[in-house]
């Protein structure tokens, strides 16, 4: 079936909206660390991981979700939880430590949780994905049809919770995509270095699921891929892997010197930017004028403008505020 | 006088594609095919002594059927100056190398995909494709220790057995010279997205080439209409006309409607008609301008393996040394 | 409320008790562990649940801790209160960043959006000689870190009090059942492992002590099995003519600093009894909150028994030697009241 226009163009308005928001969150993260770098220091302390290069597996499965359906990300969270409509003025919040924020400024940019849409992440390796089999498990017992994403990285393909995960959910076929986003590094330690097989995809048969790899950072070929794997989820079909090379264009913090990888294939990266391919083809195609692309810039930038003006114009929380919610 | 080489490509990226979800196709992992590979080289050392060029591939497969294979005898295995980046352009450099090197045939592990990037590189090729990918259409289909015998000895024996193959040019595709090796198809989708051919209710035209009877795929839609005689490609027009059945894939049965059927002999051309925006190569899409069109050609060889053997005795009554084996 | 009952259960009936009648007045409450179906937990804590319940209420999982405690977590996320058995709590070593990065944290992360109702049952204590992997109490370990409620019944009716309380209770909570309070046929017979129960559900209130028997002259202060042992040390002093009262904590997250200092400021005379490590733990809690509370009370310095810094050793005389029990409890308090 034909790819619908609107889905096409509301996946480049999310990319848009995304990679805006991590350069806009670099520059002031950076801003007032340097000349000296300071990791405690400025408006945006502690570390910062940014998904610019990411956007397509992030926006790829987006239109195919629906109301209920629930998401784990890892410490690499933005690009998700924008693309899945996770309130941008409560997260911008949260990343300042505002009281405003969707944690009240206790959780921070790794520790992202929102109720609507469903969203959590985990800043330790692997380990939000058993927590969505778990979604997916209340899900099956509730007799719904959601079904729950679970976002990893190629570094969590060989943590222990990745191989638990995706054995309990064949075993108890539940409806949850395992989502691998293979930026082939590690912070610094390529995959050739930490894995003993080419391919994370290939592993799904080993725990009785397909898989399913996706080579090109393209958010078109996640779009098809993801729209199979989510329906057949949905269907009570049972949980899949798909794998998604993509590229990280950053290193894998802000302040990483990146020196680990070569000026090559940095600029192998910059070529093939998905933020240049995609809109290209829309344009090219005729599904978005030149206009309406500026239109959709326009408005996506002012989305983040206005996020990031409501996080920084938003209050502390009070110190002793540290001592509240601990327990329900 | 040096012994005649053997190329060998092996794609890490076959198999894997969204057809594991929209159909029943199976996963062919790394491990799977290092071991094709394996006993592919195995079978190599026990025909007339040939030696090895392979690509150094970007999942390891040829390195780990060396590590495989190290405590048994195989011809010697070098590799060619080619960086293998892990994407489809590596197959078809590859190839062109191996053309350039004087390689006396070339042995592909992967699908139809990669036969057809091999072919890409060099037209010309004498093709060995052993099976992992998901339609392979164009394959040889017998054990790869028996496969690797056989292409030892037909490196040194006659080419006037091979096959000749119908060949696909694609002529004003926007991304340069392409070819096909089993079907040109043309969709209403403008996009290339997961590549994967699936949904028939976008399927315009096809042209399909080297059609085997027990091929799945476009071969089983245009078989429908006959056998297609060689130095022929069969023209298919999609739209309402006689239904057919087809397999499309691996426990993909689709009915699909032809609207007509003609046979193009080589060196006529077919022009894609003006509703067909991507046309998929082999099973996977890519972009074409306007006017884009298929010329039916010759070009590839296919080792007729069969025929080889049939004329050969097998190891274990020769000498056992691997030397002095042909009949 | 308590019903005066007849009826008596050991521990462990109590605890699956009160897990059946949970299931049976909430759907949403499901029981998930390695052997809790079909061999109804090792220890009994899920006896006969399969059989009433179903498959799909009492799962049997692969071993795979932080695969099922997580899948606890998310379902607990997400409208299910799930009981999660961690079979001893000696494994918490597999599974740990579950329990205490995501679901003792998440509500706290979240600003206290993200309810996380969960129960995490374990069997836990030694002196049956099952060697250093399998005799741990950890519960020092589990209170310390913050974000879960840690409750370690003592008999068999705040057992089913606790397990009801804990299921309804809307945080994680740990919930530790020493194996040697249970009155299981195949261990060492005990008399205080049995005990009246009401049949109607009640709850047992969390973060409250119980002073298990009342005395003037030592406040002994512990948790867990070494209640039994501090009772029977107290039958023993009495007779010497000490009036020893025990103090149960139940729980140790939320701790019930005021009966603590309560029971302190009335005897003047502090010993605390653990199971767990002694360093770095519940005793150096217990003694701190009466010194913090109660300092100028004090007759004695308190003093303190729990397993030296050693792993559980598995030879009898060995295991006999490190852990609490009646004579050293005499001994403790009889030098408490000496000095």
């Amino acid at each position: 079936m034909e790819i619908p226009r609107d889905d096409l163009v509301a996946m480049y308005a999310a990319m848009v909206k995304i990679r805006y928001f991590e350069e806009r969150i670099r520059e002031i993260y950076l801003d007032d660390k340097l000349p000296a770098f300071d990791i405690a220091a400025g408006r945006i302390p502690g570390e910062m991981h940014l998904a610019a290069g990411q956007e397509p597996v992030a926006v790829g499965v987006m239109p195919h979700l629906k109301d209920g359906d629930a998401i784990t990300a890892t410490h690499r969270p933005h690009h998700i939880a924008i693309a899945q409509g996770v309130d941008l003025q409560q997260m911008a919040a949260e990343i300042f430590g505002k009281d405003t924020g969707l944690g009240h400024g206790k959780g921070g940019h790794m520790h992202l949780f929102s109720i609507h849409p469903e969203f959590g992440c985990s800043g330790i390796i692997a380990e939000g994905m058993p927590v969505a089999v778990g979604a997916a498990l209340a899900f099956k017992k509730q007799g719904s049809d959601n079904v729950a994403l679970s976002f990893f990285g190629d570094g969590a393909a060989n943590q222990g919770a990745f191989h638990e995960s995706l054995n309990l959910a064949a075993l108890w076929n539940l409806p949850v995509v395992f989502i691998c986003e293979d930026n082939r590094y590690a912070i610094s330690v390529p995959k050739e270095a930490s894995t003993a097989i080419a391919d994370n995809s290939d592993r799904a048969s080993a725990y009785g699921m397909p898989g399913v790899l996706v080579p090109d950072n393209d958010p078109v070929a996640v779009y098809e891929v993801a729209r199979e794997a989510i329906a057949r989820a949905r269907d009570g079909g049972g949980p899949s892997l798909i794998e998604v090379e993509t590229d990280r264009l950053w290193g894998h913090f802000e302040g990483d010197m990146d020196a680990y990888r070569s000026d090559e294939f940095k600029a192998a990266m910059a070529e093939r930017d998905p933020m240049k391919t995609y809109p290209a083809r829309l344009l090219s195609e005729g599904v978005l004028t030149p206009e309406e692309q500026e239109q959709l810039i326009k408005e996506a930038h002012a989305a983040v403008d206005e996020a990031i003006a409501f996080a920084e114009s938003s209050p502390y929380p009070r110190p002793e505020d540290a001592l509240l919610h601990v327990f329900a | 006088m040096t012994s005649p080489s053997i190329g060998l490509i092996a794609n890490p990226a076959s198999s894997k594609d969204i057809r594991r979800l929209v159909g029943l196709a199976r996963v062919v992992d790394v491990e799977e095919k290092a071991n094709l590979v394996a006993r592919l080289l195995a079978g190599l050392w026990a025909g007339p002594p040939t030696r090895v060029l392979a690509l150094d591939d970007a999942g390891g497969l040829v390195r780990r059927a060396l590590h495989l294979t190290r405590s048994i005898p195989i011809p010697p295995v070098e590799f060619l100056p080619v960086e293998a980046e892990g994407r489809e352009h590596d197959t078809r450099r590859a190839a062109s190398a191996l053309a350039d090197a004087g390689a006396a045939l070339l042995v592909t592990v992967g699908g139809d995909g990669t036969v057809r990037s091999a072919v890409e590189g060099w037209p010309e090729v004498r093709l060995l494709p052993l099976a992992a990918g998901t339609n392979n259409a164009i394959v040889t289909p017998v054990e790869p220790t028996i496969a690797g015998y056989a292409a030892a000895l037909a490196a040194h024996g006659d080419p006037a057995s091979d096959q000749e193959l119908t060949l696909l040019r694609v002529i004003g595709g926007a991304d340069g010279p392409a070819v096909a090796v089993v079907d040109a198809v043309g969709v209403r989708s403008r996009w290339v997205g997961a590549k994967a051919l699936w949904q028939t209710e976008a399927f315009v035209e096809a042209v399909v080439a080297n059609a085997r009877t027990t091929a799945v795929g476009m071969a089983s839609v245009a078989a429908a209409f006959g056998p297609i005689p060689p130095g022929h490609a069969r023209h298919v027009v999609f739209g309402t006309g006689r239904r057919i059945r087809a397999i499309l894939g691996p426990g993909q049965v689709a009915d699909v409607d032809v609207a007509s059927t003609r046979l193009v002999p080589i060196g006529q051309a077919v022009s894609f008609s003006d509703e067909t925006r991507v046309v998929a190569l082999d099973g996977e899409r890519r972009i074409v301008t306007p006017g884009t069109a298929v010329e039916v050609a010759t070009g590839p060889r296919l080792i007729a393996v069969t025929e080889i053997l049939a004329k050969t005795r097998k190891p274990g009554f020769g000498s056992g040394s691997g030397e002095g084996a042909e009949g | 409320m308590t019903t005066l009952t007849e009826r008596k259960l050991t521990t462990q009936k109590a605890i699956a008790e009160a897990i059946a009648q949970e299931m049976e007045a909430d759907e949403s409450v499901f029981v998930m562990g390695e052997d809790v179906g079909v061999y109804g937990g090792i220890f009994g804590a899920t006896e006969g649940l399969l059989d009433r319940f179903g498959p799909d209420r009492v799962m049997d999982t692969p071993i795979s801790e932080t695969g099922f405690i997580g899948a606890a977590i998310g379902a607990a996320i997400n409208g299910m209160r799930p009981i999660a058995e961690l079979m001893f709590v000696d494994f918490f070593g597999v599974c740990m960043d579950q329990i205490y990065n995501n679901m003792a944290k998440i509500h706290y992360f979240s600003g206290g959006n993200v309810k996380v109702p969960m129960v995490l049952t374990t069997a836990c204590g030694g002196g049956y000689s099952d060697a250093g992997q399998h005799s741990q109490t950890l519960w020092g370990m589990f209170a310390h870190l913050p974000g879960m409620k840690v409750v370690v019944p003592s008999n068999p009716y705040d057992a089913k009090g606790l397990m009801i309380a804990a299921i309804r209770d809307d945080n994680p909570v740990v919930y530790m059942f020493h194996k040697g309070v249970l009155g299981l046929g195949w261990m060492t017979p005990n008399p205080r492992a049995i005990g009246p129960v009401p049949e109607e559900p009640y709850t047992v209130p969390l973060g409250k002590a119980a002073v298990a028997r009342e005395g003037t002259d030592v406040s002994v202060v512990t948790v867990g099995l070494t209640v039994h042992r501090a009772l029977d040390a107290a039958e023993t002093l009495e007779a010497k003519g000490i009036s020893t009262e025990v103090v149960d904590l139940r729980s140790l997250v939320p701790l019930d600093r005021e009966a603590i200092v309560a029971s302190v400021r009335k005897t003047h005379r502090l010993l605390v009894v653990d199971e767990d490590y002694r360093s770095f733990g519940m005793t150096g809690e217990v003694i701190t909150t009466a010194i913090e509370g109660a300092f100028d009370y004090l007759d004695a310095p308190p003093a303190r028994i729990a397993v030296p810094d050693v792993p559980i050793p598995y030879s009898r005389p060995l295991e006999q030697f490190v852990l609490p029990d009646a004579d050293k409890i005499v001994a403790g308090v009889e030098a408490l009241m000496a000095g």
